[in-house]
């Protein structure tokens, strides 16, 4: 019996090997990188890690790595959805274009002007955004249910007509510019009372909560969904049937899950937090909408869901990863006019080591529990 | 005056149609070996700069030529590695290694021209005394697409190719080397795609200049399903549609976002089965190992 708690313990650890190894080989990449491009000079490249370091120490640059991961979380658990079920949704880049717009389209026609309504907003703004990705979603699930089309595809070309929609509105029905005010194509702006700010505010005058922690609506909402997401996943039946379909459709078949229904539920949840990713910067910094937003959150959170391996937890952890490269990267430019684009180089680079670490793991550690398995039946 | 517009409109198709077309060309030797790679998009970024940065250092266009290859079928190696030998999934690999390129070429362009968005402008854009741009433009409609198909088609290494695309077991059980033949397709695709990127903009690079043709190729491809001179033609749609654009009257008369909408919006119909039907290679994207 004992040693096969301490058998268990070897597998938790063998799991480790690809997330810690893919760190450290990218480290050691970066390492190197560095080296080169400052020239072979080593006190430098130390100097560049010893920077690293102090974005975790500094207040401000904490504030900024939550504020940066905040997106990723979002779009990483709608990555991770779909994935559970086996399903591609590279179409969260066009899901949170539209569901932002959709929101926009709530904010600014619809919206109760009254600040007491505020919190009204806040739900209803999320409900739009929601919808709107989700309808971006509804195309390529009827396509891949109905017509076995891979979604991949589709999503990809909903994902450009997703940006020049956008483009669209905000140039034409919804444009705020009047004669010439700005360069920055951008919608009319925001009524007061749809602003996600207030959360901080409430927070910090009646608790004693750290200022550099920007709580807004936003990051209340992320949580919110890391928690529910996390819920779902693992206590409920959708949750099961989503993991069954994902690793073995096989048994769905006989299982009497209609697999098409799990598929299309997924996706179109998927969408639907995919249309809230942004509103943090929509709603919380810009107050207006534009299709010249941070782009490639999408992408990012594929990207995120991988090296969280799809667990709600793991997508917070590796949010906060993607968060800290980024933030680290525009000090080490910053500071020592290193590229941050040095950091997508290695963001890019740790998918793959780690990837490609975890499916080697998992080939080995099926191959131990195989051996095991014959081992104990040998013995009776 | 008529004429004039024509051949603008004409010239203008195939220019714009060149990189997407080469794109989905080489999408149809990955895939038709079985690798679906969406790194397309990052060999054009990549292959553009590295025609920029290799003519401005090399000071003449062949180096371009060279060096712009060279990163495409760098990127393409990568993307075999990682699928073909460590079978992981093609698409994780494909986002990884876009990711990739876009840091690499930025880091790149700040460390060689001083400036992250942009390189400075290269003057070697000349071959054989006739603009590059344009004679690859040419090149791909005139010899590549025909002898891409000729490669597939008719030869043995074509029909191996395309055998491990459709039914790898039974392509191992004849002897021919799966692993090996995913590789060719890879980087025979790799390198086609290299020459979109080259065609896309020679005399300057620009952050974001890919500007999704690589995805927009993938979809030209499933038009042509999955044929060589099919894929091409069904890339000079997009093409023709970018080239509207530039005529005054169109755009007067015609939103730029619908003209912009429009192809995607058909790949969408043609996918749905209104018109065709598309068949992917069997095996495509499926990694395989023996025995399983």
């Amino acid at each position: 019996m004992s040693s096969k708690r301490s058998n268990n313990f070897k597998y938790f650890l063998l799991s480790l090997v690809a997330p810690v190894g893919g760190i450290l080989i990218s480290a050691l990449l970066l390492f190197i990188l560095i080296l080169l491009i400052r020239k072979g000079s080593l006190s430098d490249t130390i100097q560049a890690f010893y920077i690293m370091w102090k974005t975790l120490t500094s207040k401000q640059d904490v504030g900024y790595i939550i504020a940066r991961s905040e997106p990723l979380i979002l779009s990483g658990i709608a990555a991770a959805i779909a994935f559970r079920a086996g399903v591609f949704n590279i179409g969260t880049e066009g899901q949170y274009y539209i569901g932002g717009l959709l929101g926009a389209v709530y904010a600014i026609y619809f919206s109760f002007k009254s600040p007491s309504l505020h919190w009204l907003n806040v739900i209803l703004v999320i409900v739009f955004s929601m919808i709107g990705g989700a309808l971006w979603a509804l195309i390529p699930a009827i396509l891949k249910v109905k017509k076995g089309v891979h979604e991949v595809i589709t999503t990809i070309m909903m994902n450009q007509i997703a940006y020049t929609t956008a483009k669209y509105f905000v140039n034409g029905p919804m444009s705020g510019l009047k004669g010439g005010e700005s360069l920055e194509p951008k919608t009319m702006n925001f009524p007061a009372a749809v602003d996600f700010k207030r959360l901080y505010d409430i927070f910090h005058g009646h608790f004693p909560f750290p200022k550099y922690i920007p709580l807004y609506e936003s990051l209340f909402i992320a949580l919110i969904v890391v928690v529910i997401a996390y819920i779902v996943i693992y206590y409920t039946n959708w949750g099961f049937e989503l993991k069954m379909l994902g690793t073995n459709p096989n048994a769905t078949k006989y299982s009497g899950v209609p697999p098409k229904v799990v598929i299309f539920n997924a996706m179109l949840w998927s969408g639907a937090i995919a249309g809230i990713i942004n509103l943090q910067e929509i709603f919380g910094i810009k107050g207006y909408y534009t299709h010249h937003m941070t782009g490639g959150l999408g992408f990012d959170g594929i990207a995120v869901a991988l090296i969280g391996y799809n667990n709600p937890i793991g997508v917070v952890l590796a949010a906060l990863l993607f968060g800290f490269l980024r933030t680290a990267g525009y000090n080490l430019q910053f500071e020592l006019g290193i590229p941050n684009s040095t950091m997508d180089l290695i963001t890019g680079f740790i998918i793959i080591v780690m990837v490609i670490a975890s499916v080697t793991m998992n080939r080995y550690i099926s191959k131990l529990r195989r051996k095991e398995v014959l081992s104990e039946a040998g013995d009776r | 005056m008529m004429f004039t517009t024509l051949w603008f409109l004409l010239r203008s198709t195939i220019i714009s149609s060149a990189p997407i077309g080469y794109a989905a060309l080489g999408g149809v030797f990955n895939e038709r070996s079985g690798v679906v790679n969406i790194a397309l998009e990052g060999i054009l970024l990549v292959s553009s700069f590295g025609y920029v940065a290799g003519a401005f250092f090399g000071k003449s266009a062949w180096w371009g030529l060279f060096w712009g290859i060279m990163a495409g079928l760098l990127l393409s190696l990568i993307h075999a590695i990682a699928t073909v030998t460590f079978k992981i999934n093609h698409i994780v690999s494909g986002v990884a290694l876009n990711t990739i390129a876009i840091g690499v070429t930025r880091m790149l362009s700040l460390v060689m021209f001083g400036q992250e968005t942009q390189s400075k402008t290269n003057s070697y854009t000349r071959l054989f005394g006739m603009d590059i741009q344009w004679l690859i433009a040419l090149l791909l409609f005139l010899v590549i697409a025909p002898l891409s198909y000729w490669l597939l088609f008719k030869t043995s290494l074509g029909l191996r190719l395309r055998s491990v695309g459709e039914n790898p077991e039974a392509a191992d059980s004849l002897g021919i080397n799966v692993e090996k033949m995913r590789y060719t397709g890879v980087l025979i695709g790799g390198a086609i795609a290299s020459l979109g990127g080259i065609a896309l903009y020679p005399s300057i690079w620009q952050s974001g200049i890919s500007g999704g043709r690589g995805f927009i190729g993938l979809a030209s491809m499933i038009l042509g399903n999955w044929m060589p001179i099919r894929s091409v033609l069904a890339s000079t749609l997009f093409g023709f549609a970018d080239a509207l654009r530039l005529i005054d009257v169109v755009r007067k008369y015609i939103p730029n976002e619908f003209l912009t909408a429009l192809p995607y919006l058909l790949v969408l119909i043609v996918l749905a089965g209104l018109i065709g039907k598309a068949r992917p290679p069997r095996a495509d994207g499926v990694p395989y190992v023996r025995g399983e």
